[in-house]
C-alpha cells in the first residue's frame, strides 16, 4: 500500500473520529452538529474519491430535507434560487474568458521560442538555463494558467536541454515543477476570482495585491538558483562558448559581419555604402527599423510620462511645478544616456537576440501587461480584460500561424470542461453552505473557534495548518468553495484582512501541488521526463523550492505591506 | 452458451444506450461552448464601443451573464460525460476497477440521485413561473427576456439525469466484467502526445539552440 492510500485512509478514519467524538463527548446535541456531520461526510466523499461538486448537491439536498422537516417546497426553492444566483453572477463571468485565453495563448505555441531566445539572452548568469526555465515558467504560467501543460512542455522541452549542459537532475526537475506552479499566484490567475468570488473581496484588488507576491517568489526562486549555482557550479555548470553563441543571420554574414559587429554603425553604412549589393534593401530598412523601436519606445514612453503625470502636476500646483519638471528632465537624461550606450554596446549577436526576444517574449508580456495594468489601474473589469485577452490570444494564435477550426473546437470544449468545474463546484457549494448555516453549523464552528481564545498569529497559523493539509488530498477549487466560506466570517474576529488572507491561501495553496506524496506537478513532470529521471529525483528536486514557498508565506505575514501596499496605492 | 451470448447482447444494447447519452451531453456541450466565443466577441465589442468610441450599450451586460450562465449549465452533463469533474484522486486512482465501480455506483445513487432530481424538479418549476409572465431582467432598466436562461436550468437538470443513469450503468458494467467501458475522445487538458509532437517536431527544425 503506497504512503498516499494509507495517508488518505488516516485522514479518512481522523474525519470520522472527530465526528463520533463530537456526538459523544457533546452532552446535548442540536442542528449545528448534524450540520457538521454534514460537512464530514462531504469531505470523506471527495477523499474516497467522488465528484465534489455533486456531493455538495445531494448533501446539500438531503440535509436540507431534515432542515425543513420535510418540506420539499422550500427545498427545491432554495436549490433553484442558488443555482440561478452562480449562473447570473457577474463575477464568475471572468473565469471562462480567462480559461479561453489561457488555451489559446498554449496553442500559440510560442513557449519554445520564449525559452530559446531567453536563453541566449540570459547566457552568462549562474545557472542560467534553470534561470530562463523559471523565467519561461513563469511568463507562461502567467498567460495561461494551465499548471500542468506548463510542467509537461517544460519538461520535454527544458529539462532534456538543462540535463544535457551537466545540470545537477535534481535542480532540473525542482525549477520545472516549481516554475509551472507560479501560474495559481500570479494574476491573472482563476484562484483568485473563485476566492474573490467566494469570500465576496473585490477580484482586482485581490490583482492588484497578488503582483508583488507573485513577483517576490519568482525571484526567490531565481535567487536561489543563482546562489547554489554560484556556491556549487557542478549543480549548474556555466554554458561553454559553444552553448552561448548566437546564431548570426545570412544577411549578416554576406556583408561580412560577425557576431561582435557594431550594429546600428554597420547598418547605417550598408544602407548608403556599396556593399549592400548582394542583400536586398528591404531586408536592412526592416532591420533599421527594428533597430529604432527601443529608441522610440523611450520617446514615446517620455512623451507620455510628460503628458500625463508632470503636465497636470504643473497645473495642479505651480509651487512644486519646478522641482517634478526637472526631476523629469534629470531622469530622461540619464535613461537617455543609457539608451546611447546600449547602442554602442549592440553587436549584430545581441541585435539577433532583441529580434528573437521581440518574436516571442514581447507579444505574450504585452498581452499579460494590458490585461493586467486594464483591470488593476480600473480601466476596464476583469471580465473586459478576460475577453480582449481572448481577442488577443485569438490573434497571437493567428500570427503563429496556428488559428484553424480544429484548435478552435478543441480550445473551447476545454475551456467549459473547465469552467462546468469549477461553476458547478460553485452551484453545490452554494447549496451546501446554505444548508450547513441553516442547521447552525457555522455558529458552532464560530463558537467553538472563539472559546479556544486564540491570538490573531495562533488563529491563523492553524487556518492555514488546517488549508496545507487539505491541500494534498484535496483540489485548491473544492478548498476555496468548501473552506473559505467557513474562514472568512471568523476574519472580522481576529481583526484580518479578507484580502490579506486570500494573498496567504494563494501562496499556501499553490504548495500543495508541490508537496510529496500527491503533488501534481510532479506526476505530470514524471510523465515526460526522460527515462532515468525517477520520481525520487523530482521529490527531492521541489523540496528546497517548497522551502522558498514557505518562506515566503513567513515574509507575507511579517511585512503584509508586500501584499497591500499597492492596492492601498491604487484604491485607497 | 447461450447464458453468455444473451448477457453480451444485454450488454450491447447497454453500451449503445450509453454512447446515445454521452452523444447528446457532447453535443449540447461542445455546441454551447462556442457561445464561449460569442460571449469574446460581444464583450471585446463592448469594450471598443464605450470606450473608444463612448457608445455604451444596455444590453451587453445582461447578454454576457446569460451566455454565461448557459454554458456553465449546459456543460454539466458534458464534463461528466468526459469525467472532467474534479474529485479526489488520491484513494480512488488506488483502488482496482471493481471497487471504483462500487464506490461510484453507491454515491451516485445516494448523493447524485437526490440532488440532480431536486434541480430538474425545481427548475421545472422556476422556468414554468417565469415563461408564464415573459420575465424580464429587473438588473438593467428596460432588461432583456429572462425566461430563457431560466429554461436551460431544467434542460441542464434532464442532461445531468440522463448522464447520471449512463454512469450508474457504466458503473454496473464494470462491477460485472472488471473493466471500465470506453469514454468518448475528449481534447485533454494536458495533451502529453500533442505536447511531445509539437516539442519535438519543430526542434529539428530548429536545432541551433539546443546542442
Amino acid at each position: 500500500m503506497s504512503f498516499a492510500v494509507r495517508f488518505g485512509i488516516g485522514l479518512l478514519l481522523t474525519v470520522f473520529a472527530a465526528v463520533f467524538l463530537v456526538f459523544v463527548a457533546t452532552p446535548d446535541t442540536n442542528d449545528g452538529h448534524v450540520g457538521l456531520m454534514m460537512l464530514a461526510l462531504v469531505v470523506s466523499a471527495i477523499l474516497i474519491g467522488f465528484p465534489a461538486a455533486f456531493t455538495m448537491m445531494g448533501m446539500g439536498v438531503l440535509f436540507g430535507l431534515y432542515a425543513f422537516r420535510g418540506d420539499f417546497h422550500i427545498l427545491t426553492n432554495l436549490v433553484v434560487q442558488r443555482t440561478y444566483a452562480i449562473v447570473t453572477d457577474d463575477v464568475l463571468v471572468a473565469i471562462p474568458l480567462f480559461i479561453f485565453m489561457g488555451y489559446l495563448v498554449e496553442r500559440a505555441n510560442l513557449i519554445e521560442r520564449l525559452f530559446s531566445s531567453l536563453h541566449l539572452a540570459m547566457a552568462r548568469l549562474p545557472g542560467a538555463l534553470a534561470v530562463v526555465t523559471l523565467v519561461t515558467c513563469a511568463l507562461f504560467a502567467t498567460a495561461t494558467g494551465i499548471i500542468g501543460a506548463v510542467v509537461a512542455v517544460m519538461g520535454l522541452l527544458a529539462l532534456p536541454v538543462m540535463l544535457k549542459a551537466g545540470y545537477d537532475a535534481k535542480l532540473a526537475c525542482g525549477v520545472v515543477t516549481a516554475g509551472g506552479c507560479l501560474g495559481i499566484l500570479i494574476p491573472p490567475s482563476v484562484m483568485l476570482i473563485v476566492y474573490g468570488a467566494t469570500a465576496g473581496v473585490s477580484v482586482v484588488q485581490l490583482y492588484a495585491g497578488a503582483i508583488l507576491p507573485g513577483l517576490m517568489l519568482t525571484g526567490l526562486y531565481v535567487a536561489y538558483v543563482i546562489i547554489a549555482a554560484k556556491l556549487k557550479p557542478s549543480l549548474a555548470p556555466p554554458l561553454t562558448m559553444e552553448q552561448r553563441k548566437v546564431p548570426v543571420p545570412a544577411y549578416a554574414t554576406r556583408l561580412g559581419w560577425n557576431g561582435d559587429t557594431r550594429a546600428l554603425p554597420a547598418l547605417i553604412r550598408a544602407l548608403k555604402g556599396r556593399r549592400n549589393t548582394n542583400v536586398p534593401l528591404s531586408t536592412l530598412t526592416m532591420y533599421l527599423a527594428l533597430a529604432t523601436l527601443p529608441l522610440l519606445a523611450y520617446l514615446l514612453l517620455g512623451q507620455l510620462i510628460f503628458q500625463w503625470v508632470v503636465a497636470p502636476t504643473d497645473a495642479a500646483e505651480p509651487a512644486a511645478a519646478g522641482a517634478s519638471a526637472s526631476a523629469f528632465w534629470i531622469i530622461s537624461a540619464a535613461l537617455g544616456a543609457l539608451l546611447m550606450a546600449a547602442y554602442a554596446w549592440f553587436t549584430v549577436a545581441r541585435f539577433e537576440i532583441l529580434k528573437m526576444l521581440l518574436g516571442s517574449c514581447f507579444p505574450l508580456a504585452a498581452l499579460i501587461t494590458a490585461v493586467l495594468g486594464s483591470i488593476v489601474f480600473g480601466l476596464a473589469t476583469p471580465t473586459e480584460a478576460a475577453a480582449i485577452g481572448s481577442l488577443g490570444g485569438i490573434a497571437l494564435a493567428a500570427a503563429y500561424r496556428r488559428l484553424n477550426f480544429f484548435m478552435m473546437r478543441d480550445s473551447l470544449a476545454l475551456t467549459i470542461k473547465t469552467t462546468a468545474m469549477v461553476g458547478w463546484l460553485f452551484i453545490g457549494a452554494g447549496i451546501f453552505s446554505s444548508v450547513f448555516a441553516l442547521l447552525g453549523g457555522q455558529a458552532l464552528i464560530e463558537g467553538w473557534v472563539f472559546s479556544l481564545d486564540l491570538s490573531p498569529l495562533e488563529f491563523m497559523i492553524l487556518a492555514q495548518l488546517i488549508i496545507f493539509v487539505l491541500g494534498w488530498p484535496m483540489d485548491w477549487a473544492q478548498i476555496i468553495v468548501i473552506f473559505i466560506p467557513i474562514f472568512v466570517p471568523l476574519l472580522d474576529h481576529f481583526g484580518i484582512n479578507p484580502l490579506f488572507f486570500g494573498l496567504l491561501v494563494a501562496i499556501n495553496l499553490q504548495t500543495a501541488f508541490l508537496t510529496p506524496p500527491v503533488a501534481m506537478a510532479a506526476f505530470y513532470l514524471r510523465g515526460v521526463a526522460p527515462p532515468g529521471i525517477t520520481l525520487n529525483h523530482i521529490f527531492r528536486g521541489m523540496l528546497p523550492f517548497l522551502a522558498i514557498q514557505i518562506l515566503a508565506l513567513v515574509l507575507l505575514y511579517t511585512f503584509p505591506a508586500i501584499g497591500l501596499w499597492l492596492p492601498a496605492q491604487l484604491y485607497g | 452458451m447461450r447464458n453468455h451470448s444473451s448477457s453480451s447482447g444485454a450488454l450491447s444494447v447497454l453500451m449503445r444506450f450509453i454512447r446515445f447519452i454521452d452523444a447528446v451531453s457532447t453535443f449540447a456541450g461542445r455546441t454551447s461552448s462556442w457561445l464561449i466565443l460569442v460571449l469574446t466577441l460581444i464583450i471585446s465589442f463592448e469594450v471598443v464601443s464605450r470606450y473608444v468610441f463612448g457608445w455604451p450599450h444596455d444590453w451587453v451586460f445582461d447578454t454576457s451573464y446569460m451566455l454565461f450562465g448557459a454554458v456553465l449549465l449546459l456543460s454539466g452533463a458534458y464534463a461528466l460525460a468526459t469525467d472532467s469533474h474534479v474529485r479526489g484522486d488520491l484513494l480512488y486512482s488506488a483502488f482496482p476497477p471493481r471497487m471504483q465501480a462500487s464506490v461510484d455506483l453507491s454515491l451516485y445513487l445516494l448523493f447524485f440521485v437526490p440532488g440532480v432530481i431536486a434541480l430538474l424538479v425545481a427548475g421545472y418549476w422556476f422556468a414554468a413561473e417565469s415563461w408564464a409572465i415573459r420575465e424580464s431582467s429587473s438588473l438593467t432598466p428596460d432588461g432583456p427576456p429572462i425566461y430563457p436562461l431560466k429554461m436551460v436550468i431544467p434542460v441542464a437538470g434532464a442532461l445531468l439525469v440522463a448522464q447520471g443513469l449512463a454512469e450508474m450503468i457504466r458503473a454496473g458494467i464494470c462491477l460485472v466484467t472488471g473493466t471500465w467501458p470506453d469514454r468518448v475522445l475528449d481534447p485533454k487538458p494536458v495533451d502529453i502526445e500533442r505536447l511531445r509532437a509539437e516539442v519535438l517536431g519543430s526542434s529539428s527544425s530548429e536545432t541551433r539552440v539546443s546542442p
